[in-house]
């Protein structure tokens, strides 16, 4: 099986003395030897139209010498021929044009040519510009298109065809290697027999830097002192290698070679060693891309360790890391690092999981916790430096948590079924593997577009990259009828909507009509669409997107039934991941053709799918609510609440639940009557209840089966903003449970109430009070120096400094998240000022700023939620339960030097002039006695649970907890819960004097 | 004052538990209480046949060897809910996974871990026997180090102990055990604590002649005090609720049974270990109630306040008592078919009272010691809060008792301080 190809200039077999472009194919063989062939013979070329009419002065010979000749691409032009092609762009009667198919020596100088070609008297002596056809394949692609190869695709070569290389000839490290000439290799479509994945090597490596105690590590200053790896083939149990190293000596670990080093050069040598000698296919890691190598790079170059960057399948081929931007709509622009390695794929997880999907917070830590469910011990950068101080046993600390780092990825990875998952993209849209990770949507579809092309004779014209800016109207909203509905909301939804309308109505590049050229058409034989373009019927001639959307319709359908019928779990996973695939294929072909600034936009397209779409969700409202009516002799007239996209939400006005679900069914059936083959309305699921917030804002108790419910859906409340305390999010979502499971109004509001209430007396848990933000560059004190520069002071840098100023090995660096929570200050005191590390703030005793959170925070996703629910929303954060206010002691500011800490009864908290309880209390002392044990066995309960848990997560019950991942639940309970134990405890013992 | 009317008992009574008398102080972690644990018991392992084999440090074994290695058992349950899972903020899930009441399965994973690291255990060659092996006991292990760096168990190697001392003497003299009294119950009657006192006291006629007449001792094994649901967590935040409500209820339960202790510790000594739900600290080792709480009963010497797990010797007889928490705690990692007397007899084999402590079971960190070892084995176990009554002796030689709870079976237990021979009896409540 291929898992890439590359190509270098070299001697080749079949035109010999000249260089030429070989293609190299990277593979592994059924058996996981691998494998790479030198492919031979294949020449790069590309299509310019003719617009010679016929002149013999524009025969293939004077092209090439006409060419050959312009300074620009001089002896480039290795041959031309002549072919009868068509353009993709818009429908004609005419038949096939003539094209030329040009030859060039290599790969890169298609574009050279290409350019000279854009000026039309390059060929021509005409001005104007004339048009390349797929002149902007990568080379790799072109190949891969025309012989039909697809990414983690099987090729076969016959045993007479085949050279096999001695090993004095290898160029490369892999265990065979071969030659062949291009028309020689055999090519498997992936499917049946030929979709077995074979034994990839999967390499996870984390490294482990030293600091100097004061400042995050640079590789200028602090060596690397361990790097961990374990390389598994993705399915099996056992991993295939363990191994790490260190810098000093290291205690043993059982299932993993320790090797130690004196030397940092020495080590980073032996390194590279081990990975060329376990030869893995792929490489990952958690933020290697951006991290890990870039840090190995640099400081191998500052020891000057030469024979270091050379990593790839070819021999001494160096390994070199870009800075590349990878831009998405989805995303923005992102800044990233791209290391080129021969023959193996790098697959960073977490750039993987930050495209794939959206979380609050991308630190291994919590994307374990997400998808594992498992904490990861997190050991302080600064403490690592004592560790590594140490003696052996530190140092295989290090070293075990080391390697922790370097199995979650691959954990990741395998329950992520990442592998599964990007071999089946490739082989479903034909492009190699590491185009999925370096490159965008754009280049699957165009892949898809080109072999579709290819088999009809047709041609793509390569565009000049312009913005096309005219925007189009996108998705259709209808206005949300703002409401709690107890009662249940049936919705519909299109099935592959934008597919389907391409489909029902042959949209695609080659069926447009051009407006002038409409009057050569009988009417009957297009289509108009609402936004006013023409194309052609498919009865006239089928489109090529709309083929190959139902081919990826198709396969989706046989992948899904034979996924039924499989046992195999290995087949499962292919399947799963090819039926996932095709759908998201489906599902981008309409952008493709929407895109901006793309290789191929044709906004006629995109808008009239949008348009469409915008027309169906419109109809859909007016049919159901004609014909669900009272008129109609149903119970009562129903209404569409909501409509966006692909779905119609309905209120039928009826309480029942399964009449519902049987209405919903018939709707979708009935509507779809009025609708053009394949565009299907479904019933999917129903509402109950339904809380319509606003556009794109909803939640519901959704149901599928009348009997049991199947989960809270949220869309829009779930994304609660990350400087979002914990506290909110729980409000929110014990709110949203009591409402929609519970039903149950007035237990929400008192629940809300108590919340405010016990955050007003103090007696919210502090760590769900804490809010996490990242620490970004350091402004450089230029702020001094031009004083009209404003820059906004924000809290948590505030606090950084000033944590700076307290105790600089434990203050947060550049890129560390800072936690804090908000205290109250004196009057006059800015709002960046407040900010304060909770541990700080715990061990002192500091007032929270409860009015903040009570503000800031809970409000505002309060009030959305319950605007529509209770006529006075306000109520909830005034009235009685806000008046009790926990007074907090005064230990700050300047104030608390005059104020005398009065003596309270331990009962009551009313001031006393001496002793401990009131007179009212005194006869109750046994029974406050109690109470205080009570809260103390509590906060007992408690420290066993957190602290026997952080030694169970650690992976060890004999080593003190290092770890400090303030990103976890339990880091602040944990010392919160002690300064409880202390605070009952004296006032038990000030009892115990009453006595 | 010193309680005129005690009976006239002339025995040899030692406190020997003054172990478990500790500072609540609740400022190190756990990992010092293991590793105590772990030398303490490392020396008692005897390793004289396997010197060859005999591995110092974990981490040092390699793969194909035959090696004994020695260390704490961690077994990685995999029912088991993680507390963090507690913690977590749930989006849009709604069925939080149901507590199970027994958390031991046959996919459990075991390691064995020393102060340098762990190794996993396969137990498929320990066929049954690994079922009975729990976190926090500390064993050797023989066996030979696989591919995988994983250890094939062969044969376990417990520490050895001490046994009891020997019984010389004979006197027709009994102590009673009672536990889980709960006053203040609402499900339960209070005439029947007064039957029990009367018992005690002589006030019933006992056909078979007078067994409340000899009677030298009582000792009462726990949750005397019956905690009402809102007197268990102190949250405040429902509204307008009476705040001390649950916490006077349970003041005049303490009443009541401070009336009744001082009738009973004015004829014999009485021992009261605190228990789960009485109000000491939860953390093992319980420290002695209050004597503030018993204002009337405390005016007698007789009435001793002691800790939980308690140790005394009465005339070179040792008796170890503890409340049941250790018992209870275990019975949830351990097969379900095992008893309550067969898992106190494993707490003998391994020579640890608690070893679910602190991993799973409430426990004071404490730093310098492990008190929870057993150094010489008592003759008498009585663990108080179990089930139903059941007695045994031990391989070893060790009566042990399990106490019923007396809310919910109405029974106590006496035995004779010399033969160790037990009964329960049972009240009932109109006789």
């Amino acid at each position: 099986m291929q898992t890439d190809i590359d190509y270098y200039l070299g001697e080749s077999l079949i035109t010999k003395g000249t260089n030429a472009a070989i293609l190299r194919i990277y593979g592994v063989t059924e058996d996981g030897h691998s494998v790479m062939a030198h492919v031979h013979g294949f020449e790069p070329y590309f299509w310019v139209e003719d617009l010679s009419k016929n002149n013999p002065k524009f025969l293939c010979g004077k092209i090439i010498e006409r060419l050959n000749s312009n300074p620009n691409c001089r002896e480039m032009i290795t041959k031309v021929e002549f072919h009868k092609k068509k353009n993709i762009m818009n429908f004609t009667n005419d038949p096939p044009q003539n094209y030329y198919k040009i030859f060039t020596n290599v790969p890169k100088s298609v574009a050279t040519v290409r350019s000279s070609i854009d000026k039309a008297q390059a060929i021509y002596d005409i001005t104007g510009s004339s048009t390349t056809f797929e002149s902007n394949v990568p080379f790799a692609l072109r190949f891969m298109i025309d012989t039909g190869i697809v990414g983690m695709g099987w090729i076969e070569i016959p045993p007479e065809k085949i050279q096999i290389r001695d090993p004095g000839y290898k160029k490369s490290t892999l265990q065979i290697e071969v030659d062949v000439y291009y028309k020689d290799i055999i090519v498997h479509k992936p499917e049946g027999e030929w979709s077995k994945i074979p034994p990839l090597r999967v390499l996870s490596f984390d490294i482990e830097v030293n600091n100097d105690g004061i400042s995050f590590p640079t590789p200028d200053r602090n060596e690397v002192i361990q790097i961990g790896n374990i390389c598994k083939i993705p399915g099996d149990d056992q991993a295939l290698s363990k191994a790490i190293f260190t810098l000093g000596q290291c205690g043993d670990i059982a299932d993993a070679d320790v090797k130690c080093y004196v030397n940092e050069s020495q080590m980073l040598r032996a390194w590279r060693e081990y990975v060329i000698n376990l030869d893995p296919d792929i490489i990952t890691g958690y933020n290697i891309l951006n991290f890990d190598y870039n840090y190995l790079f640099k400081r191998a170059e500052k020891l000057n360790v030469k024979d270091f960057p050379y990593f790839g399948r070819i021999r001494n081929s160096l390994t070199r890391i870009k800075d590349t931007t990878f831009q998405s709509k989805a995303q923005g622009l992102r800044e990233t690092k791209e290391v080129a390695m021969e023959g193996r794929i790098q697959l960073d997880m977490f750039q993987h999981i930050q495209r794939e999907h959206k979380l609050s917070h991308y630190s291994l830590n919590s994307v374990s916790l997400t998808f594992l469910k498992e904490q990861k011990e997190d050991v302080h950068w600064t403490t690592l430096k004592d560790l590594q101080e140490g003696n052996d046993d530190t140092r295989r600390r290090i070293a075990v948590y080391c390697l922790k780092d370097c199995y979650l990825p691959l954990r990741l990875l395998e329950k992520l079924m990442c592998l599964y998952n990007y071999s089946e993209m490739a082989r479903v849209t034909g492009v190699p593997f590491s185009f999925l990770l370096t490159r965008g949507q754009q280049i699957k579809v165009a892949s898809q577009l080109m072999r579709k092309a290819q088999s009809c004779d047709m041609l793509i014209p390569t565009l000049s990259k312009a913005d096309i800016g005219d925007k189009y109207e996108g998705a259709f909203v209808l206005e949300p009828k703002r409401n709690f509905y107890n009662i249940p909301i049936a919705t519909l939804d299109f099935a592959s909507l934008y597919p389907s309308i391409m489909m029902a109505h042959n949209l695609c590049y080659c069926t447009l009509i051009k407006p002038e050229n409409k009057k050569n058409f009988n009417p009957e034989d297009y289509t108009l669409t609402p936004t006013g373009e023409a194309f052609i019927k498919a009865h006239v001639f089928k489109g090529l997107l709309p083929q190959i959307l139902e081919e990826l319709i198709q396969a989706r359908k046989r992948a899904r039934e034979e996924l039924k019928n499989t046992t195999d779990p290995f087949m499962k996973k292919v399947l799963d991941g090819r039926q996932l695939a095709l759908k998201i294929s489906a599902n981008s072909v309409y952008g493709f053709t929407g895109a901006q600034v793309g290789q191929l936009p044709c906004l006629q397209i995109s808008s009239s799918v949008t348009s469409y779409g915008r027309l169906m969700i419109e109809e859909t409202k007016n049919e159901v609510e004609n014909h669900y009516s009272i008129q109609n002799g149903y119970p009562n007239d129903s209404v569409v609440v909501y409509g966006d996209t692909d779905s119609v939400m309905i209120n039928f006005g009826i309480d029942d639940l399964t009449q519902v679900m049987n209405l919903g069914r018939e709707a979708a059936a009935h509507v779809t009557k009025k609708f053009i083959n394949p565009i299907k309305l479904e019933f999917e699921k129903v509402y109950f209840p339904y809380l319509l917030l606003n556009k794109k804002r909803y939640a519901g108790l959704l149901w599928t089966n009348p009997n049991k419910y199947d989960k809270i859906d949220m869309k829009g409340i779930e994304s609660v903003r990350r400087d979002n305390c914990e506290l909110v999010r729980e409000t929110i979502n014990t709110c949203l449970h009591k409402l929609l499971i519970e039903r149950n109004l007035d237990e929400t509001i008192v629940y809300v109430k108590n919340v405010v209430s016990a955050l007003l007396q103090n007696k919210i848990d502090l760590s769900l009070l804490v809010i996490t933000k990242a620490l970004g560059k350091k402004q450089k004190e230029e702020g001094k120096a031009n004083k009209n520069t404003y820059t906004a002071k924000q809290a948590h840098v505030e606090l950084a400094n000033k944590m700076q100023q307290r105790d600089a090995a434990n203050a947060p660096n550049v890129g560390d998240r800072v936690a804090y929570v908000m205290i109250k200050g004196t009057k006059g005191q800015k709002a960046y000022e407040l900010a304060e590390d909770p541990i700080y703030a715990l061990k002192n005793d500091l007032p929270i700023d409860f009015d903040y959170y009570l503000e800031k925070q809970l409000k505002a996703p309060l009030m959305r939620l319950f605007e529509d629910v209770l006529p006075n929303a306000q109520s909830l954060f005034n009235g009685e339960h806000t008046r009790k206010r926990y007074q907090p002691k005064v230990t700050t500011g300047a104030m608390s030097k005059f104020i005398q800490i009065t003596n309270t009864c331990i009962g009551c908290k009313t001031s006393l002039k001496t002793g401990y309880l009131c007179q009212g209390c005194i006869k109750n002392a046994p029974a406050i006695y109690m109470e205080k044990v009570i809260t103390s066995t509590n906060a007992e309960r408690n420290f066993q649970e957190l602290w026997a848990e952080c030694q169970r997560c650690q992976g060890s019950i004999c080593q003190e907890v290092l770890c400090t991942n303030k990103d976890c639940p339990i880091f602040y309970r944990r010392e919160k819960v002690k300064k409880e134990m202390d605070y009952v405890k004296g006032e038990l013992d000030k009892l115990a004097l009453i006595w | 004052m010193q309680g005129g009317k005690t009976r006239d008992i002339a025995y040899n009574y030692i406190y020997t538990g003054s172990r478990f008398n500790q500072d609540l102080s609740f400022t190190h972690q756990y990992f010092n209480l293991y590793r105590n644990r772990l030398s303490k018991l490392r020396t008692r392992i005897p390793t004289e046949a396997y010197k060859k084999i005999l591995f110092e440090r974990i981490t040092e074994v390699k793969v194909g060897q035959e090696v004994l290695v020695i260390g704490i058992i961690i077994r990685s349950h995999k029912e088991r809910i993680s507390n963090i899972e507690k913690y977590i903020v749930k989006v849009g899930i709604i069925d939080p996974r149901p507590s199970l009441g027994n958390f031991s399965s046959n996919k459990d994973l075991l390691y064995i871990e020393d102060e340098n690291g762990r190794l996993k255990i396969q137990t498929d060659t320990l066929y049954g026997c690994w079922e009975h092996l729990i976190t926090g006991v500390v064993i050797g292990i023989k066996g030979f180090i696989r591919e995988d760096a994983s250890l094939e168990a062969m044969e376990m190697i417990l520490p050895i102990v001490n046994l009891p001392p020997q019984i010389t003497q004979y006197k027709d003299e009994l102590i009673c055990f009672v536990s889980g009294l709960e006053v203040g119950n609402p499900n339960f009657s209070h005439t029947l604590l007064h039957v029990f006192a009367d018992f005690l006291l002589g006030g019933l006629e006992d056909s078979e002649g007078s067994v409340s007449g000899r009677i030298v001792r009582l000792v009462i094994l726990g949750d005397s005090i019956y905690k009402p649901v809102n007197a268990r967590t102190v949250d405040r935040k429902a509204v307008g609720e009476s705040e001390l409500k649950g916490f006077k209820e349970m003041s005049s339960s303490l009443k009541q049974l401070d009336t009744i202790m001082a009738e009973l510790a004015g004829i014999f000594p009485v021992d009261v270990i605190p228990g789960e739900m009485d109000p000491t600290n939860a953390s093992l080792p319980q420290q002695p109630l209050s004597p503030y709480l018993f204002p009337k009963a405390a005016i007698y010497s007789a009435l001793r306040s002691v800790p939980n797990p308690y140790e005394f010797e009465i005339d070179g007889v040792r008796t170890l008592c503890t409340s049941g928490q250790n018992i209870n705690s275990m019975s949830q990692y351990l097969p379900e078919t095992m008893n309550e007397l067969e898992i106190m007899e494993l707490t003998l084999n391994y020579r640890h009272i608690a070893p679910t402590a602190p991993d799973a079971l409430q426990c004071i960190p404490i730093q310098n010691t492990d008190p929870f070892i057993i150094d010489q084995l008592p003759n008498i176990y009585v663990v108080g809060n179990m089930r139903g009554y059941k007695t045994a002796i031990s391989n070893e030689g060790v009566r042990m008792i399990a106490v019923p709870r007396f809310s919910t079976t109405k029974s106590f237990v006496i035995m004779n301080r010399f033969s160790l021979e037990s009964t329960a009896i049972t009240l009932h409540e109109f006789i």
